[in-house]
């Protein structure tokens, strides 16, 4: 307490005193401790990615293209909308912490809707689809099974405490990206679609560090660091069965079952 | 003749379970936590909190719980 206080400074530790068990570690003893268990594995499994591969071989087709673009397009977007979410019920902690955190949120959801932004200008400018419009409703662009359980588990992390969430969505989805999009933009046939992963690096590797600094100073007590290792093994998993999922769906070829609907006139023939 | 509630709690079987964390979400008494141990990540069921929620037909953790058992059923044993 400072010299002229005139309350009591409560610390983040205070409300979970009675679970500590005086196995907390360090915070930055802490962070290399999950990146190392489930970061950097995450990292080499993205780095040897199938779909990586097919990207970048010349057999590669359109399809396949557009529907590794859709599905990104998807989880950018889902994801800022998570983000979003998040700051309609946003608390600061008892002496006003957090509130960095949700001043990176902000930018954080700016910059998720402009990456999704980026999927869309590659898929007009492939000439994949006409309009923007179009890619709320086509069959592609929708999230698979496994993509939606991994948004699911990443949602549900909101009634966790914020080092937690911070942890799945910053650190343990984003910094195993940063390595995946790096090698895309690089190894990527079709430039225009190379252009949209390789222009992401910097801004992911800004929400990885987020994460990173949320983790290291307000994981603080043992038990916030467990749910944070457990949190981090979960998005590990999701996301491995996300990439397995997105090939195998990439294998098949599905365009001839799509089918033109002419939406508009038909419900112009209803009204009349 | 009006039948008599079970008195047991639940215990996670460190092997079956895949800490996919269903049970702290479901649990209606916030009886199960993840154990602050830096070693291993392992759900544990908080004994005196679970109040069995009547036995494994009605506990939402077991019912929710995708692993097969992962969670059994302990009676209670009291002095009196």
């Amino acid at each position: 307490m400072g010299k002229f206080s005139t309350y009591k400074r409560f610390l983040l530790d205070d409300d979970t005193a009675k679970y500590e068990t005086g196995k907390t570690m360090p915070g930055f003893k802490f962070l290399e401790e999950i990146e190392r268990g489930y970061v950097e594995p995450l990292t080499h499994v993205l780095l040897e990615d199938p779909v990586l591969y097919l990207m970048a071989s010349q057999d590669c087709t359109d399809e396949q293209y557009f529907k590794v673009l859709g599905q990104f397009w998807a989880f950018e977007r889902a994801v800022g909308a998570l983000h979003a979410n998040w700051l309609l019920g946003y608390k600061l902690g008892p002496n006003g912490e957090y509130q960095e955190v949700e001043y990176m949120e902000v930018r954080q959801i700016w910059e998720e809707f402009k990456h999704a932004r980026l999927y869309e200008d590659a898929i007009l400018r492939l000439g994949y689809l006409d309009s923007r419009w179009e890619l709320h409703s086509h069959p592609w662009c929708q999230l698979i099974p496994e993509g939606m359980a991994l948004l699911n588990f990443l949602q549900g992390m909101s009634r966790y405490p914020i080092p937690v969430r911070a942890a799945a969505n910053h650190l343990a989805s984003e910094a195993p990206f940063v390595a995946w999009f790096e090698k895309a933009g690089r190894v990527t046939r079709n430039p225009i679609v190379a252009a949209a992963f390789g222009a992401q690096v910097l801004e992911e590797t800004c929400h990885a560090n987020i994460g990173r600094y949320v983790v290291m100073k307000y994981a603080d007590t043992s038990e916030i660091q467990a749910m944070t290792r457990w949190a981090c093994k979960m998005v590990l998993e999701y996301t491995r069965r996300f990439g397995t999922a997105l090939y195998e769906w990439l294998q098949k070829q599905e365009a001839d079952q799509l089918e033109v609907v002419d939406r508009w006139q038909k419900r112009r023939g209803k009204r009349r | 003749m009006e039948k008599k509630k079970k008195n047991v709690f639940f215990r996670i079987v460190e092997e079956k379970c895949i800490d996919c964390g269903i049970c702290r979400e479901v649990c209606p008494y916030t009886a199960v936590y993840i154990e602050p141990n830096p070693l291993k990540i392992s759900f544990v069921v908080d004994e005196v909190r679970c109040t069995g929620c009547g036995g494994e037909a009605h506990a939402l953790c077991v019912r929710f719980c995708p692993a097969p058992g992962a969670l059994i059923e302990i009676e209670r044993v009291t002095s009196c």
